[in-house]
């Protein structure tokens, strides 16, 4: 099976880190974004299969990274896990509207996420 | 006395019978006795006669020769019969030839009987000799001598003749005496013979005159009896008839008569029962004014017996004179009737008795009294009240007296009660709380100027509890209404005042009780703007505390779960015993953040849902999954029954996907090893239900109603020595019942709990004018452009006028909608949601028209039939009064597009 590739946009690189160390532990490849303007670089020139976005960053936060990320051809389809400390982003419609898109409230159980990933990604595969 | 009368009768005819029959047999029997006697005495004179004229023939040698030897065979053959007691011959001259005799008799001839023998023709029977005891015949018979005729023959025929006597000379006489023993002995037979004839006659008499008086007087003992049962009151005797004679036919006419009597006569059970159970004492009085009976009631009353004063004076009954004198017994007697007189009946043991009595006389069908009947009330009780009436009303009069005397003080109690009233007057006044209150029908009572300001209703303004309530945005009706005991019965709202500088007003209600009953209500508005500005400052730092202290948890979290599942290499058995502790440390830590960011949301009012048409399911079954691991590591069976109803539900998936994650983690953690949780969700009538049962510790029934309490958490002392800050329940309550919904449970202690909540099943208008509310709300908390978009569940047609309508319609529609949608979609909308396309109608401008403001009323009066919290409310209102400007519909949608989307950005 091909290696499915994780984008994670995060300012807080401990996080980003320990997320990251997680992820290839679990065979995934990942790469990874400090804010906005770098994630959607990113998006473009390595084309992940999911990306795992925080909201609350500087600069670009991450429901404006996702409405561009949207509007490139590139990232229309690609799956979408929101990830933040603070809930009440969640129910943003941009987020709500969009059916690949999914929420996870830090901090989480890493099984948990890697579990969301799979599923986001055999949906995606699917859909 | 009955049998006595009966055997008297039967004895009676029983004796006149058996006398009857005695007697007559008795003179039956004599008289054929005496017959008896007399044939014997005959037949003995003719025996006599015969023997001796017999014998005087076969002696006629003895006495011609006189020789005794010549008679010896006539007297043996007297001597051979027994009858025979004596036998004597006599020659011509009467002397004595030869006599024999068996008893010691003189059988000498008196001189008269020998002057006769010559003149003796035939035998005759001479005077009876008494020989002691016996009575002997005696008989003569002369001997006479004739040649060659048989004299004796002759003289038996009858045929001699006086010629021919000369002819037979007398030679001499022959003497017997012929004893009676045997006519006794005859007569004696004859009379034992004739007793035992006349003892069976008698028995034979006395056994049919025995049967024959009973037969005769059973009858007439049964009338007899049927009779004293009537005269005792019994009127249901029937008499058998067993006989068409005389008795049978009494027996008809008086069965007649007793039916005839139970028709037009009230038995006497009837009376007496009546007599007895009277109330009133009642003494029947005989004619000689002695007392006749007492009933049930007056022997009570004076304590005697009833039959104790029977046959006494009249005097005895009372304690002072008697009240029947001659003179009153004389009325009585002629009929009239004494009432009511007031006097004293003396009881048995002495004491006096207030009665009032009357007397009514009891007279014959000829008007002569025979009876009187006295009736008696106990008056004694009505005396005592009387005199005890007379008792107050000497007290009330004291009273009267005092108080008169204190009314003089009045004037000064006024002017102190005035002072106090003014002094109220003023704090009510001059208080900074607004002071609302209500009676206990919800009239207005009475408003402060206070209230009137924040309700911004200058004084003078005409107030009711209506405006009031229009005034507040809320209709707190019920409120006034409720019950001590309910929970409505206090009430807390805020309300958000004010355009320039915003005010919070917080609204209190609560009831007014006097000593026991409810006497209406008040509100006390208080302005807490300034308390809420703290509350707004206190979340704020708490939430950015806390996710500032999430971000690095996060990261600690991270490392440790990798370290454990091996991503930083191999871990010893220690390590890992350790990291497991850090886990679970950091996971607490992160439970307690939450809290405190939800206790401060709580606290500021900031706690927001945030409703959407939500697939409950998928929402139930992903809650489920995120729950799944802790429930595997206890070993818990987890038993989910999610049905396919219902799909979708308007809700705020976040907020009840708390409350289910939190009842779940609630029941995990208090379930022990192995135990069971069940997750239910069904769909109820107008509802959906989500049920959570647990086989944990269970909740003890004094902590269950504080249990949705903030700060109250159950199972610290009980369950497995987790802990938290007991927020949850409550926060799960306040989410539930923002949805409208609400949240209950059912435990008992070591048996488990049952968990459960409700959501209300909003569907047509009712979920309209939900999302309405929602989004209106959404739009006046966060400041946004007035605009509207409205929904009607009527075809955009009837709402707008007809003239206006026509071919443009559909087009318009469809541009409308097009834009609505793409607008909408910016503005996070719901209309991508709702109903079809037909329904969907308006948007607001700024230009309005008359159709558009009809439909703003309309909606304006949908959203008063919601309950809303103040804030919505009241921001919906000022956004609908103040801003609702209507869109011409002939306005090109294209500009209107344009207008809103400059409104959005």
């Amino acid at each position: 099976m091909h290696q499915k590739m994780i984008l994670v946009v995060d300012d807080e690189p401990d996080f980003v880190h320990s997320v990251s160390a997680r992820l290839e532990f679990d065979g995934f490849a990942v790469v990874t974004a400090g804010d906005g303007i770098t994630g959607l670089e990113t998006v473009m020139r390595e084309h992940p299969d999911l990306i795992l976005l925080d909201i609350m960053m500087p600069g670009m936060d991450g429901l404006e990274f996702f409405r561009r990320l949207r509007k490139e051809p590139a990232g229309a389809t690609i799956p979408v896990i929101f990830i933040s400390v603070r809930t009440e982003f969640f129910n943003d419609p941009t987020i709500n509207s969009d059916p690949r898109t999914r929420i996870l409230r830090k901090p989480f159980e890493l099984d948990n996420l890697i579990q969301m990933i799979r599923e986001s990604l055999a949906a995606a595969q699917l859909g | 006395m009955k049998l006595q009368h009966q055997s008297h009768l039967a004895n009676r005819i029983f004796l006149m019978v058996t006398t009857f029959v005695a007697i007559t047999a008795a003179a039956s029997l004599a008289i054929s006795l005496l017959q008896l006697n007399r044939t014997l005495k005959a037949g003995q004179q003719q025996e006599g006669l015969v023997l001796a004229g017999s014998i005087a023939r076969g002696s006629e040698l003895g006495i011609l020769t006189a020789d005794p030897q010549f008679l010896e065979s006539s007297f043996m053959t007297a001597a051979a019969h027994p009858e025979i007691v004596f036998i004597a011959a006599y020659d011509a001259h009467g002397a004595t030839i030869r006599e024999q005799s068996r008893s010691d008799v003189a059988l000498g001839l008196s001189p008269e009987t020998a002057r006769e023998i010559p003149r003796m023709t035939s035998a005759r029977m001479g005077a009876p000799l008494h020989l002691g005891k016996n009575t002997v015949d005696d008989f003569y018979a002369p001997v006479t001598t004739h040649p060659g005729g048989d004299a004796w023959s002759e003289s038996l025929l009858g045929r001699g003749s006086p010629g021919d006597a000369q002819h037979d000379q007398v030679v001499g006489l022959i003497r017997i005496g012929l004893s009676h023993k045997r006519i006794v002995a005859a007569r004696n037979e004859a009379i034992a013979s004739s007793s035992g004839i006349f003892a069976a006659v008698l028995a034979a008499a006395i056994l049919l005159s025995s049967v024959f008086s009973r037969r005769l007087t059973k009858p007439i003992a049964k009338l007899e009896q049927a009779t004293r049962q009537i005269s005792e009151g019994d009127l249901d005797v029937e008499l058998e008839i067993s006989s068409s004679d005389e008795v049978g036919a009494l027996s008809n006419a008086f069965n007649a008569m007793a039916g005839a009597l139970k028709q037009t006569t009230v038995s006497k059970d009837y009376v007496d029962n009546i007599v007895a159970s009277m109330s009133e004492a009642l003494v029947v009085i005989s004619a000689d004014r002695t007392i006749a009976t007492i009933n049930d009631a007056a022997s009570r009353l004076l304590g005697y017996g009833r039959s104790e004063l029977a046959g006494r004076s009249t005097d005895l009954l009372f304690a002072d004179a008697n009240p029947m004198d001659s003179n009153r017994w004389e009325e009585l007697s002629r009929g009239h009737v004494i009432s009511n007189i007031e006097t004293r009946f003396r009881a048995k043991d002495g004491r006096g008795i207030s009665v009032d009595l009357s007397v009514a006389p009891m007279l014959n069908r000829s008007g002569k009294m025979q009876n009187a009947v006295a009736v008696a009330r106990d008056v004694s009780e009505t005396q005592r009240i009387l005199d005890e009436l007379r008792l107050r009303t000497a007290d009330l009069e004291k009273h009267r007296i005092v108080l008169t005397s204190m009314l003089e003080d009045n004037d000064r109690a006024r002017a102190l009660a005035e002072a106090e009233r003014r002094k109220t007057q003023t704090a009510v006044d001059t208080m900074s709380e607004g002071l609302v209150m209500f009676g206990p029908a919800g009239e207005l009572l009475l408003i402060n100027p206070a209230a009137r300001r924040i309700l911004q209703m200058p004084e003078g303004m005409p107030v009711d509890t209506d405006i009031i309530i229009q005034a507040l945005g809320f209709d707190f009706k019920p409120f006034l209404a409720a019950e001590e005991s309910d929970r409505s019965a206090h009430l807390l709202h805020d309300l958000v005042v004010g355009d320039a500088v915003k005010h919070t007003i917080r609204i209190e209600g609560m009831p007014v009780i006097g000593a026991e009953e409810r006497l209406g209500a008040m509100l006390v508005m208080r302005d807490v703007t300034r308390e809420r500005q703290l509350d707004d400052a206190k979340h704020e730092l708490i939430t950015n505390v806390s996710h500032e202290l999430r971000t690095p948890l996060a990261a600690i979290a991270n490392i440790v779960s990798n370290a454990l599942v091996g991503v930083t290499g191999p871990v010893s058995d220690k390590l890992r015993s350790h990291l497991e502790i850090a886990r679970i440390n950091a996971k607490r830590l992160g439970n307690i953040i939450d809290n405190l960011i939800d206790i401060a949301s709580l606290d500021a009012g900031h706690v927001a849902i945030h409703r959407a048409p939500t697939d409950f399911l998928a929402l139930a079954e992903e809650v489920a999954r995120g729950i799944e691991p802790e429930m595997s590591q206890k070993r818990i069976k987890f038993d989910r029954q999610i049905t396919a109803e219902p799909t979708q539900i308007y809700c705020d998936p976040i907020a009840i996907g708390q409350v289910m994650r939190n009842l779940l983690s609630n029941a995990v953690r208090y379930t022990p090893q192995e135990g069971i949780v069940r997750f239910t969700v069904e769909r109820l009538e107008g509802s959906v239900e989500v049920t959570i049962v647990d086989s944990g510790v269970g909740i003890p029934l004094e902590d269950q109603a504080s249990i949705f309490e903030r700060f109250h958490q159950v199972g610290r002392s009980y369950g497995p020595g987790e802990k938290g800050l007991g927020l949850g329940l409550p926060i799960s309550r306040h989410l539930v019942e923002m949805h409208g919904g609400s949240i209950g449970l059912a435990s008992a202690t070591g048996r488990g709990s049952r968990f459960h909540f409700r959501l209300p099943l909003l569907e047509g208008e009712a979920l309209i004018d939900a999302y309405l509310s929602d989004r209106i709300a959404e739009m006046a908390k966060g400041g946004m452009r007035p605009f509207l978009w409205l929904f009607a569940p009527r075809p955009f047609a009837e709402v707008i006028n007809e003239e206006e309508t026509g071919e443009l319609e559909t087009v318009m529609l469809e541009q409308l909608e097009s834009a609505v949608r793409e607008t909408v979609a910016e503005l996070r909308s719901l209309v991508v949601h709702i109903a079809p396309r037909e329904e969907v109608v308006a948007i607001v401008s700024d230009r309005g028209n008359e159709a558009m403001q009809r439909l703003a009323e309309r909606i304006e009066a949908a959203f008063r039939r919601f309950s809303f919290t103040f804030k919505e409310h009241r921001a919906m209102r000022e956004i609908l009064l103040a801003h609702t400007v209507c869109v011409d519909p002939t306005t090109l949608p294209k500009e209107y597009l344009e207008a809103l989307r400059r409104s959005v950005n």
